[in-house]
């Protein structure tokens, strides 16, 4: 596109007339050029002044609605650095002696998270704290997980990519649990558990060990969990899990 | 609590002090504290809340939400039509305004159009999803509703928003028709082009010279 042809374009950005990846390539490339990005700035304030058929009054519970979500979102300093793509470092032959507890990972800065999710995933976030403050006491490991499923701004991390498919980590940016959901899951074998990693850097931490029941469906809870944009895998350990992975993930959300 | 004090004891007067002390914060509760004992209220525009936002003043946020949630309300309402997604749109560019507020610069726009830029886009958005789309349909249901706001909705317009408006009417229909195609009801440029049958290039043409003519109607604000 030479310089005329983005010209053109200006007064259409301004306006959102373009479909969405021509209108962020065009500004982008607008963006680029002090000129053509002060006549797009003036040509915003025109089309913000459009506005001619007054403001309207929002409902007035939506500003308190905003301001708890707002509350407990942080705000971003700057784009942050591309994410670098976690590889899986497997030991060999670290089998783990006994059962893992079945959160071991450490909490993650929630803040993290949530500058990692999308404004709208906390959109509902009030309704949901009210709901878990309602509960009152110490929610049964049931009642947790429903809490987590049933949550509105329930996050969930597809675990896709793998031979093993079905296997889905739904978060709750409002307990700070996690659910790891699995359907139609393999029998890994009598002496044998599925375990979860997630990936910090290249080191994979354990997350626990789960078996899915008779039908290949698991839904287990993670206490105490934040996803925090971390990289997720699951392997197929010797019964009672591993310190470290000792065979290739069966799924990853990476 | 000002419906309980009217359907109080009437021979409770003459009032007592202490019972002024304790009746005039009650009468000026939601109102401003300055205003209940007559102080001059410090006027801060959103180009000063901003700078206290973008340092994570949640206050500042609050009172920015006041000064523009009307016009952010209103673009949203304008182009998503239905109410309930209306405040989701809302709600969605102020924690952007709120999580973003570093990004502002006070060099390209005012607070108040960068708001609604954000507003637009994303209603805009909004509108095209798929989602959406099955929503348009009943959209024209929807529009009788939204044509019956409430006076009470609707804030009086300032000066500035009459001479947009005047402006807006100086425009030949043609002009007038691309933009408000463009700005209310969220088509591309070639939907407009189909919708009124004209050529692309026709489409952008009458943008363009609307702009132009708005532009020198309202000279350069930001």
């Amino acid at each position: 596109m030479n310089d005329e042809e983005l010209y053109e374009l200006i007064p259409l950005v301004a306006l959102h007339a373009l479909p969405a990846d021509e209108l962020d390539e065009a500004e982008a490339a607008i963006g680029s050029d002090p000129l053509m990005r002060a006549e797009l700035d003036q040509m915003r304030a025109l089309v913000a002044s459009l506005d001619d058929a007054s403001d309207v009054t929002p409902p007035s519970d939506l500003r308190q609605r905003i301001l708890d979500i707002v509350a407990v979102t942080p705000q971003l300093d700057h784009a942050p650095p591309e994410a670098k793509r976690p590889e899986l470092t497997i030991v060999e032959g670290t089998a783990h002696s006994g059962p893992l507890p079945q959160a071991t990972a450490p909490r993650r800065p929630r803040s993290q998270w949530l500058g990692l999710s999308a404004a709208a995933a906390v959109c509902a976030l009030v309704a949901g704290m009210v709901a878990w403050f309602a509960l009152g006491g110490s929610p049964s490991e049931s009642e947790q997980i429903a809490e987590v499923m049933d949550s509105s701004v329930a996050q969930t991390v597809m675990l896709d990519d793998g031979r093993v498919q079905g296997i889905r980590i739904v978060y709750s940016p409002t307990t700070g649990d996690a659910v790891l959901v699995g359907e139609g899951l393999p029998e890994p074998g009598d002496d044998r558990d599925y375990q979860l990693w997630y990936v910090e850097g290249t080191s994979p931490v354990s997350a626990g060990v789960f078996r899915p029941d008779d039908d290949g469906s698991v839904e287990q809870l993670i206490e105490d969990f934040e996803v925090d944009g971390n990289e997720f895998a699951v392997t197929e350990e010797p019964a009672g899990g591993s310190e470290a992975p000792t065979s290739d993930p069966i799924a990853t959300s990476f | 609590m000002r419906r309980d004090l009217l359907s109080a004891d009437p021979v409770r007067i003459p009032w007592r002090a202490s019972d002024v002390w304790l009746v005039v914060p009650d009468l000026f509760r939601g109102h401003q504290p300055c205003q209940a004992v007559g102080l001059e209220r410090i006027e801060e525009t959103p180009e000063h809340l901003m700078v206290r936002v973008a340092a994570g003043d949640r206050r500042a946020f609050a009172s920015l939400y006041d000064h523009l949630a009307p016009a952010v309300y209103g673009v949203a309402r304008r182009v998503v039509r239905d109410p309930s997604q209306a405040e989701e749109v809302a709600q969605e560019v102020f924690v952007d305004v709120w999580r973003h507020a570093s990004r502002f610069d006070p060099e390209r726009a005012s607070v108040r159009t960068w708001a609604v830029t954000i507003a637009h886009r994303r209603a805009v958005d909004r509108v095209r999803s798929e989602q959406s789309d099955r929503n348009r349909r009943e959209r024209l249901a929807v529009a009788e509703v939204d044509e019956s706001l409430s006076p009470a909705d609707v804030v009086v317009s300032g000066f500035e928003r009459q001479e947009a408006s005047d402006a807006l009417a100086e425009l030949s229909d043609k002009q007038r028709e691309a933009l408000t195609l463009a700005y209310y009801e969220g088509l591309t440029q070639q939907e407009i082009s189909d919708r009124l049958d004209v050529p692309l290039g026709t489409v952008k043409t009458r943008v363009r010279d609307g702009l132009d003519k708005l532009r020198q109607r309202l000279g350069v604000n930001r």
